[in-house]
């Protein structure tokens, strides 16, 4: 099994919205994998609602600094009309959002070694701009090489593990979209993400060059 | 059978669940309840059985959703909605309220159908649980969740056809009936802490949120008593065996009430919460909610907890009794609009652990002074006093002694400061160590014209403090501030011909 290791620094601010939020815009204090999958699916230039990546890659994430959370009074535009016709103008809407200050994450993915190649070929020359959150919230992406990983038990990770542990945030994050025809629904995880100190207990990782990460 | 609900890991939805089994468990003790630290487990017989027991749940409790207000004009006895409940609500009926929410106003059909539908499986993904179900009882709204909106614009997103545009879908009817009968019940939580404010239009309530749920059903068990849930403005009880409640100013004022209450009247405190979400529910029809999350640390928590066992309450008997006095005052000599504001701000600032605008917030400003209230004012000051030593000096290491030095330079700031009041402006707007020496040489040189015996001061007490900083020059901005706090209030005092030192 190969792994590959990016750093992604959210320029200035981004929001990672929660989907069931819409009378107010509030954030995941990570990316949830649905993103990180649209960003990789982004460099390889695939179209909208390809989901290939989704069965190549399993997706461990790092917290790499404190977030800092604030909140602003945005207006948002309203979905009109059925895209058919040329829609002048947009009604828009305030609303609160809230958004994290600088956020950088250390992403690790791992899979098949031809994939891992593609991926890592992708971000290094990405098809289209990158960005994360919001359309216009670039990110600057630091990708290393791709390494040769190994399952290890490990007592201690920085990384965001499964399921409900102390001394961490918690939050359910959309791993996957699962189409059903024309719709789309979303499969969550429970994450426990380390808030000052690493997450001590006993759980399987991978050795990502020395790094133990909890692969989801 | 059995219903699982497992920990949503989401403000409301938790809320939610420890709200549902607090209501079953109150209602009927002996219905089997399983709960562990992620998952709540009920237990029934027959669907009929837990049928007859909701609907009676939501029957019997449906009058914690409204108060009995007099009408204005006739005198009348009315029923009134709470007014950051977000059901909506129809005409009323020979003055009671009547709710739109199927589940409020004809229960036993609405639980029968929802049971139903809870029990059939289907294909769906339930966006909130992320469990598949057959139908949807209801889209999700407001109503059941506060933080969406039913505006089909602002909750779709656009679908293609053949590559081409297709509109766009709401993907909120993919909303459980499970999650639907959680959410639309927590309205009946008798333990959210709100305060309502007719003048500003809003109405603030207080979540606890925890990681587990055994914690979350002992914390809120615990400060339950605390509550009114029969007033309309505010629920905190002013006296635990009272129904009087607290007007407290703002959103953090309310909270480190509701703390001074909780350390102080509560008997045992097993669990103590210190992560809440604040919502700020506007009383208009466009229900634009504002959420905060406010995690207090450790170290916020023990000071109001020390406080607490010097017998002191922090918002009572020390923010609630100071105001602002006005200097020239035609009429009332309180403005009270700033005082709420001053009370805001220094409750925010303990919770929050700023010691820095703790100081700024009591500095004079145009027109008047921060001050206490006279008859309580020695004892005002004293737990003032007790509240700088518990929350600085004694993590700073000062000394009591040291404390005396810079008390006493305070006073000769204030007393410097007498008719002109740059000086304390320019001690409070220091941005390091070279302008805070600065200041120290300005004040060195005006106690030259100072009458010491008749201002009362100390001027030893500045070579001390001189020494004390060069002692603890990492210290410098506490040390200011504390400065600030004091020569503040002694100001205060002077301008009032109160106490002196």
């Amino acid at each position: 099994m190969f792994g590959l290791k990016f750093r992604i620094e959210a320029l200035y601010f981004t929001t990672f919205r929660k989907s069931t939020s819409t009378s107010l815009i509030s954030s995941y204090s990570i990316p949830p994998f649905t993103t990180i999958r649209g960003i990789i699916s982004n460099a390889l230039g695939l179209k909208r609602d390809d989901l290939r990546v989704q069965n190549w890659i399993n997706i461990g994430i790092k917290l790499q600094n404190n977030v800092n959370r604030s909140t602003e009074m945005a207006k948002v535009l309203k979905l009109k009309g059925n895209g058919k016709k040329y829609q002048k103008t947009f009604p828009s809407s305030p609303m609160f959002k809230e958004f994290l200050v600088n956020p950088i994450y250390d992403i690790y993915i791992a899979g098949e070694q031809g994939k891992i190649q593609d991926i890592y070929s992708a971000l290094k020359n990405p098809k289209r701009p990158l960005y994360i959150g919001g359309s216009d919230e670039l990110i600057d992406i630091n990708v290393f090489e791709p390494v040769e990983i190994g399952k290890v038990a490990s007592k201690e990770t920085f990384c965001a593990v499964e399921g409900i542990h102390e001394n961490c945030i918690i939050e359910k994050i959309p791993y996957k979209f699962i189409q059903a025809g024309r719709n789309f629904s979303l499969e969550y995880k429970t994450v426990s993400i380390p808030k000052d100190e690493n997450f001590s207990g006993e759980t399987e990782t991978f050795n990502f060059d020395g790094e133990n990460i909890f692969l989801f | 059978m059995e219903i699982k609900i497992p920990l949503y890991n989401d403000i409301w939805m938790d809320n939610a669940v420890e709200n549902l089994y607090a209501l079953l468990k109150d209602f009927d003790d002996e219905i089997g309840m399983d709960i562990n630290k992620e998952t709540l487990m009920i237990n029934y017989e027959s669907k009929g059985e837990l049928n007859d027991l909701l609907v009676n749940l939501v029957e019997s409790n449906l009058f914690n959703l409204i108060v009995i207000e007099k009408d204005r004009k006739t005198g009348e006895k009315k029923e009134v909605k709470k007014d950051f409940i977000l059901i909506q609500e129809g005409k009323k009926i020979d003055g009671k309220v009547a709710f739109k929410e199927n589940i409020y106003k004809e229960p036993k059909k609405a639980t029968s159908e929802i049971l139903d539908l809870i029990e059939k499986d289907g294909k769906k993904t339930c966006v909130m649980c992320g469990k598949t179900f057959s139908k949807p009882y209801k889209k999700l709204q407001q109503a059941t969740y506060p933080f969406v909106t039913k505006i089909k614009s602002l909750g779709g997103v656009r679908t293609y056809k053949d590559g081409e545009f297709h509109a766009f879908r709401e993907y909120h009817d993919n909303f459980c009936p499970k999650c639907y009968l959680i959410g639309i019940l927590e309205w009946l939580d008798t333990r959210i802490i709100y305060r309502t404010f007719i003048k500003e239009k809003k109405s603030v309530i207080f979540l606890p949120y925890f990681d587990n749920l055994k914690d979350l059903i002992e914390f809120k068990g615990e400060y339950a008593p605390l509550l009114n849930k029969s007033e309309r403005y505010s629920n905190i009880r002013v006296n635990i065996n009272e129904n009087k409640t607290e007007r407290t100013p703002e959103k953090f004022s309310t909270l480190l009430c509701f703390y001074e209450k909780f350390l102080m009247d509560i008997e045992s405190e097993n669990v103590v919460g210190k992560d809440w979400a604040i919502m700020e529910i506007p009383l208009g029809s466009v229900k634009n909610i504002k959420l905060r999350i406010l995690n207090l640390t450790d170290s916020t928590l023990s000071v109001i907890k020390e406080m607490s066992e010097e017998d002191i309450r922090i918002y009572g008997e020390l923010i609630n009794q100071i105001q602002f006095y006005l200097n020239n005052p035609k009429g009332s000599s309180v403005d009270f609009e700033t005082t709420n504001k001053i009370r805001e701000k220094l409750s925010k600032s303990i919770l929050v652990d700023d010691f820095r605008n703790f100081a700024k917030t009591l500095v004079p400003r145009k027109g008047g002074n921060v001050g206490f209230l006279k008859e309580n004012h020695a004892e005002s000051r004293q737990n003032l006093e007790t509240l700088i030593y518990v929350w600085r000096l004694k993590k700073m290491g000062i000394s009591k002694e040291n404390l005396g030095s810079i008390k006493s330079v305070g006073n000769i700031i204030a007393k410097v400061s007498k008719n002109n009041l740059s000086l304390l402006y320019k001690l409070d707007k220091t941005r390091n160590i070279g302008e805070f020496w600065g200041v120290l040489r300005e004040i060195s040189r005006k106690l030259i014209g100072l009458d010491l015996k008749k201002a009362k001061v100390r001027p030893m007490a500045l070579d001390e403090l001189i020494h004390i900083l060069k002692d603890n020059e990492k210290q410098w901005e506490e040390i200011r501030d504390l400065l600030v706090v004091y020569s503040s209030m002694y100001y205060a005092i002077g301008s009032r011909g109160g106490e002196k030192e």
